[in-house]
């Protein structure tokens, strides 16, 4: 059962009875664990009982030493998984930042009850069928720290390392990615195991994203049309992987 | 003055024998006569106006002009006779000079009716401009001295005192009049803040001049080179430099001032928008009202509420945007990308483009200067808006997000046309054909220069992703 946290300054006992209205009529497997205008409160629970929640969040904490977006950094720390959804009477939010940094789900605007309760029942909805499709999914991602945000890349779709001129750099090429992170391509080597080959001081190559051998010139050609380079001892490793897939 | 000092030096060094003292009293007086001749006329060109109540007090200034030079021709003389140059450390020499400048001083203070402090100032300079004029002149003789018995040598001699010297003088007093030496004097002297500091550093020249005379001496015996001409070397490249320095800043500031106009005639296009559209809103408001009135009259509650309902979100909708946007951007304390900021804001709605824009937390500063950020950012923007330009509700999105210990910006743009993502860093590849798309390799040159820069490209849910890390 997932709990859900409330955390707003007004209008507590509506939306409330309004969520618990709305599980029961659609039978989700959830239900309010807390409501409360403070966000003490709220961390002291999820600190209490750590699990994978849901939390209706107010950006504009008034009186609070903390505001909506602060808090939402706290939860993260604590349910790296939980939905996040924001509750703001204000249209101008800055939701993209949100959902930069908090991987914030959604945001209600609470000035029409009508659209505030359809937001509601949206949410809700989302994180039922986003649940859904966790459990079906195999996809295996490849999760890296990149300075204050953390990124999920399928691992099918890199390409390969590259070691940058920058110490301890590392540059991932993938296919709808690319981006500098710290690391070490040794460490790396030893992470991802056997679907990544060695080819060369600076690269590291996902073997089933090969497309095309050049051994004259010693290069890899990836799926994407990217090219790396291979180094004279990798070539026999190289080829029989290629022969086998 | 320096006249005199040439005179005594070749008086006595040169031949050993000594002027009688009315000799020496009537070649002074011719020397100091040329003296006043060039502080006038370099006062006026630096003063840059006519002499004070000159009409009215045509005799007087007469007057008061021969006394002078004939007090300064005889105290000059005096103090020669009584040996005071003579003395140790060359210290009559600066007391000569300080009585000298304190009588030109009160000359010019008679003559101008300026303040004393500036009249003193004035002296000093045109002190310095003297000395100089006649060192530079003595450089053309072979020894500087001159044996003023034989005849031959003495036309020689006032050749130089009294030919070669002023050319020189006046050459100097024209480079700085031409140069605008005066009005940045002028500059100097409004300016009290300061005064006093340099006021002191100024009246220290002739003990300052000695002593740097004495070093240039000193320095010469001890081989070929000589320390103090690197020192002044030196000393002149500080000037310079400072100089350039504080031209900089005022450019700067004049930059920060032009940011901020801009900024202000952004919000005041924004505020005249917002009155034609209150007063649009104004308009339909009464009929709706009206319309509201009848509806409650009737008892028709459900109407009512939808009519409220409306009308709140028709002002969320029709009054604003431009405000939000400015709002955001009044989170951007770094001028250079506020500016930078507000000519892409125009430039889009300019080209019809929307522009959203988050500034969750103030920035404040980041580790790569300001330049290089804004050409960076500026790649990216461009890049974004050439990219939706002309197409359906083309959008860009910038997002500025300071955390702790590491600042975001990113600027996402909907993809319209397919791209081979790994090609846009190449130079010369662009979507939008050739001749562009050097934006981007030269964006990663930049970068290369930084250690603490995490670039990132993506391509998320159709929109095109450019993100730049800075962590601080």
């Amino acid at each position: 059962m997932l709990p859900i946290y409330i955390c707003e300054g007004a209008v507590l006992a509506a939306q409330k009875e309004y969520l618990e209205k709305q599980i029961l009529i659609e039978g989700y497997d959830m239900e309010v664990a807390l409501c409360s205008r403070h966000p003490e409160d709220i961390l002291n629970a999820v600190k209490a009982a750590p699990r994978r929640g849901i939390y209706f969040l107010d950006v504009e904490l008034k009186g609070e030493p903390m505001d909506g977006f602060s808090l939402g950094q706290e939860i993260r720390k604590l349910d790296a998984r939980g939905f996040l959804v924001y509750v703001t009477s204000f249209s101008d939010l800055a939701f993209e930042t949100f959902r930069y940094h908090l991987e914030a789900l959604d945001y209600i605007v609470k000035g029409n009850p009508e659209k505030m309760y359809g937001g509601i029942r949206e949410s809700l909805a989302a994180i039922t069928e986003r649940m859904g499709r966790e459990q079906g999914e195999q996809t295996e991602y490849f999760t890296v720290k990149a300075l204050d945000v953390v990124k999920h890349i399928p691992i099918d779709e890199i390409m390969f390392f590259e070691t940058t001129g920058r110490t301890h750099r590392i540059e991932l090429h993938g296919k709808y990615d690319r981006f500098d992170f710290i690391g070490s391509i040794q460490e790396l080597e030893t992470q991802l195991g056997s679907r990544f080959l060695r080819v060369h001081r600076a690269y590291l190559v996902n073997t089933g994203r090969i497309w095309e051998l050049d051994l004259k010139h010693r290069e890899i050609l990836m799926e994407n049309g990217e090219k790396c380079l291979f180094s004279r001892n990798a070539k026999a490793k190289l080829l029989q992987v290629v022969s086998c897939l | 003055m320096p006249d005199i000092k040439i005179i005594f030096y070749e008086a006595t060094e040169g031949t050993g024998k000594v002027m009688v003292f009315w000799d020496m009293f009537c070649t002074n007086v011719a020397g100091v006569a040329i003296s006043t001749f060039f502080l006038l006329l370099a006062s006026r060109l630096l003063f840059g106006r006519r002499l004070h109540q000159f009409r009215e007090r045509r005799w007087t200034v007469l007057a008061v002009t021969v006394l002078y030079i004939v007090s300064f021709a005889l105290v000059g003389t005096i103090c020669y006779k009584t040996g005071i140059f003579g003395w140790k450390y060359r210290m009559g020499k600066i007391l000569f000079n300080y009585l000298g400048m304190l009588g030109s001083a009160c000359y010019l203070w008679f003559l101008y009716g300026e303040s004393f402090p500036v009249s003193w100032v004035s002296a000093v300079f045109f002190q310095m401009i003297e000395e100089l004029a006649s060192s530079f002149s003595l450089l053309f003789s072979q020894s500087g001295e001159f044996n003023l018995e034989i005849f031959h040598e003495r036309i020689i001699y006032l050749f130089f005192t009294y030919l070669l010297t002023p050319m020189f003088h006046t050459a100097l007093i024209l480079a700085f009049y031409k140069s605008g030496v005066g009005g940045m004097c002028w500059q100097w002297v409004d300016r009290n803040k300061t005064r006093l500091r340099s006021l002191v550093f100024i009246s220290m020249y002739p003990v300052l001049s000695q002593i740097l005379h004495m070093l240039v001496h000193e320095g010469r015996k001890a081989g070929e080179d000589n320390d103090m001409v690197s020192l002044m070397f030196f000393l002149v490249m500080f000037l310079v430099l400072s100089f350039e320095g504080r031209e900089e800043l005022h450019r700067k500031q004049m930059k920060v001032k032009q940011v901020s106009l801009q900024q202000q005639a952004a919000y005041i296009e924004t505020l005249e928008g917002l009155q034609q559209e209150m007063r649009r809103f104004r308009h339909d408001y009464k009929n709706m009202v009206s319309g509201m009135y009848l509806q409650a009259k009737e008892g028709d509650l459900e109407s009512v509420q939808q009519f409220i309902q409306d009308m709140a979100e028709d002002f969320d909708v029709q009054v604003g945007g431009q405000i939000r946007l400015l709002t955001q951007l009044g989170n951007v304390h770094m001028l250079e990308v506020k500016g930078l900021l507000l000519g892409k804001i125009k430039e889009c709605s300019g080209d019809q483009i929307e522009f959203g824009l988050e500034v969750l937390r103030p920035l404040e500063k980041t580790r790569l200067r300001a330049t290089d950020l804004c050409r960076c950012l500026g790649i990216l923007i461009d890049n974004a808006m050439d990219e939706v330009r002309g197409k359906e509700h083309p959008r860009i999105h910038i997002m500025v997000s300071c955390q702790e210990g590491c600042t975001t910006f990113r600027v996402k743009n909907k993809l319209y046309s397919q791209v081979d993502f790994h090609k846009i860093w190449q130079q010369g590849y662009s979507t939008r054909g050739t001749d562009r798309g050097i934006g981007l390799a030269s964006y990663r040159n930049i970068l290369r220069r930084y250690e603490d820069v995490f670039p990132s490209t993506a391509i998320q849910d159709g929109c095109f992703v450019q993100e730049l890390k800075i962590q601080e």
